[in-house]
């Protein structure tokens, strides 16, 4: 399996423009912990370097493998990956009102995290198959008439008779059995199977394949709905960020471009009203002004504000930060790394920490034009989105920009999930550079 | 197509570059432009700035006796986040055997009912449990120590559990307990309850909130044994500094009392006071607050977020050495007033309403302010004071008002020697220089009455003082002319506040020619007439004639009334010293004051005004004590009429037929001693009727009292001498 050729060329083919970036990052990182996490848990920085060094084999091990292989693999973990966030809904551990957590025997988990990886592979395999040569069209994107949609509709109509049967919320019986209801369902019935009958149609016209029945859009919106309902809105929407980016890098044909925009703002500003839970509202109001909650979410908001401001430009110090060390600032070895390192280091230092990640993403990215391969280039372009959005959507939320939403900050927070994730991520890119030109 | 994809990822990178480049400049925003801001908050999160408190300034009496100290006040704090929550146990005991949380909820309310209502059979919890559970439990009520729960074995596999809800920790527990202890009635202080409760929600459950301030020593010794016996969580005994006014209600006007604080009043000062401190209320209390009070101190501490103290090198390091401001001690004040002759003119004091001054006629500090009603200071700054309170409020003899110089009234015949005085300097009269009284005094068509119908006949000045002849002094104020009469009352401190450290002075009135001009236009002719003998619109205060006839007493030298003679520091030294303080001199070669004084002496001989002293069996004492030391009483009485009723001649010989309100207000004044007189002092006694018989009899008996200190002192001289 193992490609001599390229073994030999391993040591210039490491990317180091990459990978020292990261080194810098993670060493910031386990400094800042062992700060952070002082007055509650002094050790959290040798936990978070073993679970660094255990990252670091995984990465390795995904960057020697075969790409090959990978794109074999694609599918399956994408799969592997979904079944672990229906999981998460059946038997998670519930934290703070969500359920996101899977335990394993010792082990404890988000498969959101590995849901990333899984969705970039899944997407460049699923993309780099079916290449549009002029780009994405909306219809293309989306594809109403796949088989697989009048099917899901009468799915969900026969699903919602079958729960009105027990009970539900949606539909009472009497609703059903009046006259009114009778003629709704009936029409939705007419309707789903008006649209089955012309979906068997377009079918009928085109060749039968794989994309006849998964669009484009269908392997984002699967782990989206599967996260947003545990319910992990941050992470839900990264999922749909990182999709959109890598479908922007095989390209939207402008006009599909503006349509898309405009349904996107009708579509979340209708939900702010209509699916989002209180306490996400909560999130947002308390973000657009922090001051009028402070004792609840606007509290966390505004104590990062100060903890940031205070450290002005040189910083209070190592261990020198008030809002960090007298436990003003919450989830600080966590969500709230960020502000740590701002109030004990200051302005330069974070410069310092914001060139380092953006020259990383940037090395990723120039990676993408020199390789052949679209896989390689889309694994390229969904690992730099993944990290690119974490870290804007972190920096923005403790910095007050953006709401709070619990999304850590890569390479930096404390977590072994998300650590893993990142370097797994990061071993993809590695695996691309190592392999490139190999078939 | 690499070219395509160059320039997309151009653009990808560009618009990364712009994502970084906003959360710079937020970044930049935050730390530079509004980093000191956000410095000052971070800040004022962590530091604390706690009170260093220490003790008001004592007030003292002239011999460095105590009137006003400070006391430890015991006061009650509840936690109400520490309070035993019967539910939290309820879920202990019923978690391990699984009863669901909805009936638990359900048997706390059950609980809570019947602790309430004092119900000591036990309630049943669960039964046939099985051995295990019953291990368990057993285990639990153990190590947790949790009360009130009784385990029944009914056989070796099973037992019952049963709860004694009185004896079952909760929060209703705690409050019976405190109730008992505190003697309170259970409605009252499920009130006093709820009040503390409502004022710490949110976060304030976490801090202990004053349940009840001033419990007394008994009540702290009981709940400090309860909670060393871990029968009140939650509850905590604090001491604090009381005010305490020693001898009760004795100089009440004078010493003044404490209030809490307004909110005003905060605001006004400027952070020098808190919310809930006492602060001085008239008397030295008020007019001396500042150095009673001192100056609290204050440390500078870091806490975290839960407001728990940190480490103390940080704090150095943090805050630097001056986060210690110490405080500044309170200055104790010394009174002139002599504790026993306050004492004594409280007690001797006949009327209802009215004042007594005792001064120093050679330094015009004041030995004795009394006024009545008195009431005592300890209940302004008591507990649960607000009917107490209010009742004074209320009292129509308005006990709050220093009346020795908070209300004026006419002076009566007490203001003749200021009329002869003002004669003399104006040489319209000699001591020998005689005037015949036929009865009246009459100008024109008007004539004004002596008390004595059928006239004194050929009378000089001398008589006229000791018989208190009007038609002698009618003549004279007539001859001198308003501005005259005026002038000299002005110089003898009429008209004018004295000066004394009191709040609340009234100036009195002196009708002068401006008075006049601005009341009516014109100076009615008579007017000086009825002012010769201190009636008409004439108004001084008890206080300005006591002044006034300690210029008469020591030669001419008019004093401004002193209460403070020395401040003295924490460690008892001198501060300051209050030397006397002259305003004028009345005196001039061309007359002598003697006079005047000697025709003052009797006023308790036989045909004098106050002779009754002499023969009344009502005041044997003061004849006894008179006779035996073969003194006489040096003095003047004088009647302030409340209603013109001085026609009807009838009301005069019984004054118990005359309602209270009409009767008139009575004044004495006294010198003592005879020769070269000590002490002024002056009697006010409100609708006192006859001088006589209400306001002279306690002047005497100051004067006995006063005569005896000093025979005390001198003896207790002569022994240590010996």
């Amino acid at each position: 399996m193992i490609d001599r050729d390229a073994f030999r060329q391993l040591g210039i083919r490491i990317p180091m423009p990459v990978l020292l970036p990261m080194l810098g990052v993670v060493a910031i990182g386990i400094l800042n912990l062992s700060s952070a996490a002082q007055a509650t848990r002094p050790d959290l920085y040798l936990s978070q370097l073993s679970k660094f060094g255990f990252a670091c084999i995984l990465m390795m091990g995904v960057g020697l493998i075969h790409t090959r292989v990978i794109r074999r693999l694609a599918y399956p973990v994408y799969l592997f990956a979904c079944f672990l966030l229906l999981m998460v809904i059946a038997v998670g551990t519930s934290a703070k009102g969500a359920q996101r957590w899977l335990v394993i025997g010792a082990f404890r988990f988000q498969p959101s995290d590995p849901a990333k990886i899984a969705l970039v592979l899944a997407l460049a395999q699923y993309c780099a198959s079916y290449w549009p040569a002029k780009g994405y069209t909306l219809l293309s994107l989306f594809r109403p008439f796949n088989i697989s949609r009048p099917l899901g509709f009468l799915m969900a109509i026969v699903f919602l008779l079958v729960r009105s049967r027990h009970g539900s919320e949606l539909f009472s019986d009497e609703w059903l059995t009046s006259k009114y209801g009778m003629a709704v369902m009936g029409g939705l019935l007419v309707l789903g199977l008006l649209w089955l009958f012309f979906s068997f149609f377009m079918l009928s016209n085109e060749r039968f394949h794989f994309s006849s029945f998964v669009a484009p859009i269908d392997i984002a919106i699967i782990p989206f709905l599967l996260v947003a309902v545990e319910p992990d809105l941050g992470t839900s929407l990264i999922i749909l960020s990182i999709a959109g980016i890598m479908f922007l890098y095989v390209g939207i044909r402008s006009y599909s471009l503006l349509m898309g925009f405009v349904c996107l703002a009708v579509i979340s500003v209708g939900s702010y009203f209509t699916v989002l839970k209180d306490y996400q509202k909560q999130r947002i109001t308390s973000f657009i002004n922090p001051e009028a909650d402070l004792q609840g979410e606007g509290y966390h908001a505004m104590q990062s504000i100060i903890a940031i401001g205070s450290g002005r430009v040189t910083g209070k110090g190592f261990a020198g930060g008030t809002q960090t060390q007298l436990s003003f600032l919450p989830e600080n070895a966590t969500d709230f790394v960020f502000s740590v390192w701002a109030e004990e280091w200051g302005l330069l230092a974070c410069v310092l920490l914001l060139v380092l990640y953006f020259s990383m993403l940037v090395s990723i990215l120039r990676m993408a034009p020199r390789i052949e391969d679209k896989f390689s280039q889309l694994v390229c372009v969904g690992v730099a989105a993944s990290i690119f959005l974490h870290v804007f959507i972190n920096v923005g939320m403790v910095t007050g920009i953006l709401p709070v939403v619990g999304v850590p900050l890569p390479l930096m927070s404390y977590g072994g999930s998300a650590m893993m994730t990142t370097l797994i991520g990061l071993g993809l890119v590695v695996n691309v550079a190592l392999w490139r030109g190999a078939k | 197509m690499s070219r395509a994809v160059d320039s997309k990822i151009t653009i990808f990178v560009i618009a990364m570059a712009g994502a970084f480049l906003i959360l710079f400049g937020r970044l930049y925003f935050l730390q530079v432009i509004n980093g000191q801001s956000y410095v000052e908050r971070s800040e004022s999160n962590f530091i604390q700035e706690r009170l260093i408190k220490h003790s008001r300034g004592k007030i003292l009496d002239s011999d460095g006796g105590v009137l006003a100290d400070n006391r430890l006040s015991y006061d009650l704090y509840v936690t109400f986040a520490m309070l035993p929550d019967s539910l939290k146990y309820l879920r202990a005991l019923g978690t391990p055997l699984k009863i669901p949380r909805s009936e638990l909820v359900l048997m706390d309310h059950e609980i809570l009912e019947r602790a309430e209502q004092g119900m000591n059979e036990p309630v049943l919890f669960s039964n046939r449990l099985g051995q295990k559970d019953c291990q368990e439990i057993e285990e639990l009520v153990r190590t947790q120590l949790v009360s009130g729960v009784e385990i029944i074995h009914e056989t070796s596999q099973s037992c019952s559990l049963k709860i004694n809800s009185v004896d079952f920790p909760s929060q209703k527990q705690s409050f019976n307990r405190l109730r008992d202890i505190l003697g309170q009635e259970s409605q009252a202080f499920s009130g006093i309850w709820q009040r503390a409760q409502k004022k710490s929600q949110g976060l304030a459950r976490f801090k202990p909130s004053l349940l009840m301030p001033d419990i007394g020593f008994d009540a702290y010794a009981r709940i400090e044994n309860a909670i060393s016996l871990g029968m009140l969580a939650g509850v905590t005994v604090v001491p604090s500094k009381r005010r305490r006014y020693v001898h009760g209600d004795t100089a009440t006007h004078v010493i003044g009392f404490l209030n809490q604080i307004s909110q005003d009043e905060l605001k006004q000062s400027g952070g020098k006071y808190r919310s809930g401190d006492f602060v001085g209320r008239r008397g030295v209390e008020a007019t001396y607050e500042n150095e009673l009070r001192g100056q609290d101190g204050v440390e500078r501490v870091i806490v975290d977020a839960k407001g728990r103290r940190f480490n103390e090198a940080w704090e150095q390091e943090l805050l630097g050495s001056d986060r210690i401001v110490e405080p500044k001690p309170g200055v104790s004040v010394k009174l002139s007033i002599d504790v026993e002759l306050q004492k004594a003119a409280q007690e001797n004091f006949l009327g209802i309403s009215g004042s007594v001054v005792v001064m120093e006629a050679k330094t015009g500090f004041i030995k004795a302010l009394a006024s009545f009603p008195a009431f005592d200071p300890n209940i302004m700054v008591s507990a649960d004071n607000n009917e107490v309170i209010r009742a004074l409020m209320t009292n129509k003899e308005r006990p709050f008002r220093n009346k020795a110089l908070q209300d004026h009234y006419s002076p009566g015949s007490t203001f003749k020697p200021v009329t002869a005085i003002a004669g003399l300097s104006k040489q319209l009269i000699t001591s020998s220089s005689e005037y015949y009284c036929s009865g009246s005094f009459k100008i024109h068509r008007t004539a004004w009455r002596c008390f004595k119908r059928e006239g004194h006949g050929p009378i000089n000045m001398f008589n006229a003082l000791r018989v208190s002849c009007d038609s002698f002094f009618y003549d004279l104020g007539y001859r001198m002319g308003i501005d005259n009469l005026a002038n000299v009352a002005t110089v003898m401190g009429f008209g004018q506040k004295t000066g004394i450290a009191l709040v609340g002075e009234t100036p009195g009135i002196l009708p002068s020619r401006e008075y006049y001009k601005k009341r009516l236009g014109f100076v009615p002719p008579g007017a000086v007439v009825n002012m010769s003998i201190g009636q008409g619109d004439l108004n001084v205060t008890p206080l300005q004639l006591a002044v006034a006839y300690s210029a008469i007493a020591n030669g001419g030298t008019v004093f401004q009334p002193q209460l403070v003679s020395q401040l003295l520091d924490d460690q008892g030294f001198v501060v300051q010293e209050f030397p006397p303080i002259i305003k004028s001199k009345i005196a001039d070669s061309s007359y002598n004051l003697e006079e005047i004084l000697s025709s003052l002496a009797f006023v308790a001989e036989p045909g004098g005004s106050a002779s009754g002293l002499r023969y009344n069996p009502k005041f044997a004492d003061i004849a006894k004590w008179l006779k035996a030391n073969n003194f006489q009483v040096v003095g003047k009485t004088g009647t302030a009429q409340v209603v013109k009723l001085a026609k009807n001649i009838d009301h005069l010989y019984d004054v118990e037929k005359v309602p209270y309100e009409q009767r008139d207000h009575a004044w004495f004044v006294g010198l003592f001693p005879r020769e070269n007189p000590e002490i002024v002092i002056i009697v006010m006694t409100e609708h006192g009727g006859f001088a006589s018989q209400a306001s002279a009899p306690v002047a005497v008996r100051l004067m006995k009292k006063y005569h005896e200190m000093a025979q005390l002192k001198m003896n207790s001289a002569l022994e240590a001498v010996q």
